[in-house]
């Protein structure tokens, strides 16, 4: 066996140079590779930076104001890329200007949004000063203590009591208000013009009518008489399968907190709710789906988020841009209970990403300058203005202008049967997303033609009654 | 300093910052399954021992993803070899020159393409009214959505996982088959051997140590999946297409925050994955070694 070879000092070197250069050439590469986003010039000497970073989960995007004194006080914002967003941070050099306060968002898809906040919130990081919050985790996070009171920081001027009553009350919790609602959709009621006057069939206003019009126009597979969410979870089958446990008059929670959406209102609402899933495309469709198949025309009257009439109303994406119009859910004539559910994302300050008093003001006024009248006409103008949150938004001349009256009204008619329909509870998803499955087993079967009797939707009830009880009680 | 020492100073750092970043989350995940953190509720976090895993073996949940776990996991193997043998031997045996090579060009093509892309777009060619697939089916009298019915929504995203690493196969297998010595096919054929019989009992003992290798990774693929019954079902319908990563997946971050079930879970994933591969490597490698 051979001596080992002795390497000398100068070898050494040569080697350690070698993979100091290699690290030196792999690093530039990798930084020159990575993407840097765009520099915009957006008034002189002001610049917003997009800078794009990349992680596990997704691809979050970075805006930041221009470089700000040292002494200036820097807000970052965990936001949900938006069109709203898009219009608005257009804007924030005036912000910046106004008040000395740097601006830093950070964009990330919904899952991830709400997976970096619950991270944040639950570990006292305290990355952010706003978090972008909606209806499904302002209970988590006003319970926890994570967001603050946003009143005591909101500047007066700004006029809180602007807002539509049903978002500002679904971002509050136990009657205090968390967030600035800053996007919301209400439910309504699209159906397809064209076929309407064709078989002259009245406008539904009960939910007897809504069935039996989607029940003459059924004509599949070419056109199917409706369409609805049947897939499982708590943003689908359970959110749109909610306003009708409202309208027949029953509810999640009793006063005393108990689960009780097994009651005889549920399975009738559950009974109901079949009946529109047997003539949609199909028993498992998300939001998109049903947006799609409308947009292709092949869903003649659908009850869904105003937030879709936009889609609806473009002309290259949709083949029934000129073929549809709006109007109010339809009540249940029997207990004459009429729901526009709806839902809310708006801004909210977190507690331990402002441990002070400044902070927390200039949080506080970032979320209302975000939430202005001025910047919802913004949006107005920008092609954004379904979802805005302001009343005044909806009465302006630029929203009349910009949408036909027959929306318009409907918008506003809406306002006072607006109503969120899910409970607000940290252990909700957790919850809906259960009876979502139970849901979605029923809709499937009942779909695939098998009887599915009252006796089975109360099973399945009772079974998700009976784990939403197990899930409240380990608290 | 000798060569060995200078071996050593540069490997152990790295082989130290790989261990590290191998080993930590897996003693953190262990960690985590024996603890009741719950993101939703402050002051969780707390030593509960095995209480996850008795409420895990009491969730009936539990058994059901596990057994489409196992589902998923033999129809996507066994379906993207044999489909993959298949197509391989079919090019082989008809093919030559610049067919070959478009064919092997035309295999590679779908696992190019991002899982998640490719099951939106077989997501799509399933949606019923619009999408290709109901409306073919629909000629044969077929008017079942696919996705949307319990027993067929399993197949349906298989299918998809199928058609990704099956053709990766194909192109493979036939690469192996070209490094076949043509001796003993050409004697096989003198002796009247052809078709089926000459690949079975001629071509495909000769490259099975190259199969028994791409069949591990297919394993490892299959149970690495996450992605395509999350796009095309998310599970449903009901809980008929719910594997255990994706139930990990819900209990965490979709549905809720609960960490320590969610690792729970993951440790059991982790011990199934663990027993099916040393069962694999027991019973073909060692064998054939």
């Amino acid at each position: 066996m051979s001596e080992p070879k002795k390497v000398g000092r100068r070898t050494f070197l040569n080697y350690a140079i070698a993979v100091v250069a290699t690290g030196v050439i792999v690093g530039a590469a990798t930084y020159l590779a990575v993407p840097k986003g765009e520099v915009t010039v957006t008034a002189p000497g002001t610049t917003v930076t997009k800078t794009v970073t990349t992680t596990v989960t997704g691809t979050p995007t970075t805006i930041t104001t221009p470089s700000a004194p040292p002494s200036a006080l820097t807000v970052n914002v965990i936001a949900q890329d938006t069109p709203v967003w898009d219009i608005e941070e257009k804007y924030l050099d005036e912000f910046y200007k106004e008040t000395g306060v740097r601006v830093k968002i950070t964009y990330y898809a919904e899952d991830d949004r709400r997976a970096k906040e619950l991270l944040d919130g639950s570990t006292h990081a305290g990355a952010y000063q706003v978090y972008y919050i909606d209806e499904a985790n302002v209970a988590t996070f006003a319970a926890n203590g994570w967001i603050l009171p946003l009143l005591d920081y909101f500047p007066s001027d700004y006029d809180f009591n602007d807002f539509r009553d049903g978002f500002v009350n679904t971002l509050s919790y136990k009657g205090i208000r968390y967030g600035a609602p800053m996007y919301g959709e209400s439910d309504m009621t699209f159906y397809r013009t064209d076929l309407f006057e064709a078989k002259k069939i009245a406008l539904p206003i009960t939910l007897d009518d809504f069935l039996d019009a989607a029940k003459q126009l059924a004509n599949p597979p070419s056109l199917y008489g409706c369409g609805t969410r049947g897939s499982r979870g708590s943003g689908a089958n359970v959110w749109r399968w909610s306003p009708y446990l409202v309208r027949f008059g029953g509810t999640y929670l009793d006063s005393s907190g108990e689960p009780v959406f097994n009651s005889q209102e549920a399975i009738d609402a559950t009974a109901y709710y079949i009946e529109l899933i047997k003539l949609s495309p199909s028993p498992t469709m998300l939001w998109s789906d049903v947006l799609n198949q409308f947009q292709a025309g092949k869903e003649a009257l659908i009850e869904d988020a105003d937030g879709f009439y936009d889609f609806f109303a473009d002309k290259s994406k949709s083949v029934v841009y000129d073929k549809f119009s709006v109007c109010l859910p339809c009540k249940n004539k029997d207990t004459n209970i009429n729901v526009s559910a709806i839902c809310a994302h708006g801004l909210a300050i977190s507690t331990y990403g402002c441990p002070t008093p400044e902070l927390r003001e200039a949080a506080g006024r970032f979320i209302a300058w975000f939430t202005s009248k001025q910047n919802e006409i913004r949006r107005v103008e920008g092609g954004y203005g379904i979802s805005t949150a302001r009343k005044s938004t909806l009465a302006s001349k630029e929203m009349t202008g910009k949408y036909p009256p027959a929306y318009v009204k409907t918008a506003q008619d809406c306002i006072p049967i607006q109503k969120l329909c899910i409970p607000q509870i940290p252990e909700w998803p957790q919850i809906g997303d259960y009876l979502g499955i139970n849901l979605e087993k029923l809709f499937t079967a009942a779909f695939a033609g098998q009887k599915v009797s009252k006796e089975d939707i109360k099973a399945a009830l009772d079974d998700a009654v009976a784990y939403a009880k197990k899930t409240l009680a380990k608290k | 300093m000798n060569q060995k020492q200078l071996l050593y100073i540069f490997l152990i750092p790295p082989f130290i910052f790989l261990f590290t970043l191998g080993m930590y989350p897996l003693i953190e995940a262990v960690y985590l399954s024996l603890c009741d953190l719950d993101f939703r509720f402050p002051g969780t976090g707390n030593f509960v021992g095995l209480k996850n895993y008795i409420d895990l073996f009491n969730d009936s949940r539990f058994y059901n993803d596990i057994a489409i776990t196992l589902s998923w996991f033999i129809i996507t193997t066994v379906g993207s070899l044999l489909v993959g043998i298949a197509l391989a031997s079919i090019v082989n045996e008809y093919t030559s020159g610049k067919v070959k090579s478009l064919c092997l060009f035309a295999f590679v093509i779908p696992v190019l393409l991002p899982s998640v892309a490719g099951a939106f777009m077989w997501k799509l060619m399933f949606t019923p009214a619009i999408g290709i697939i109901p409306f073919l089916l629909s000629f044969v009298g077929f008017k079942t959505p696919i996705l949307g019915d319990p027993h067929l929504a399993l197949f349906a995203c298989s299918l998809v996982y199928i058609w990704q690493w099956g053709s990766l196969i194909a192109a493979l297998v036939t690469i192996l088959f070209e490094s076949v010595p043509r001796d003993p096919i050409e004697a096989a054929r003198v002796f009247g051997a052809s078709g089926f019989t000459l690949y079975r009992s001629i071509l495909i003992p000769i490259i099975k140590p190259g199969l028994i290798s791409l069949t591990f990774y297919i394993m490892v693929m299959s149970l690495r999946s996450f992605d395509y019954i999350y796009v095309m079902t998310a599970g449903g319908p009901g809980i008929s297409t719910e594997t255990l990563d994706l139930y990990a997946y819900w209990q965490a971050i979709g549905a809720a925050g609960r960490v320590s079930y969610a690792s729970t879970i993951s440790i059991i994933m982790l011990l199934f994955t663990i027993v099916i591969m040393s069962l694999y490597w027991k019973m073909v490698w060692v064998k054939s070694s």
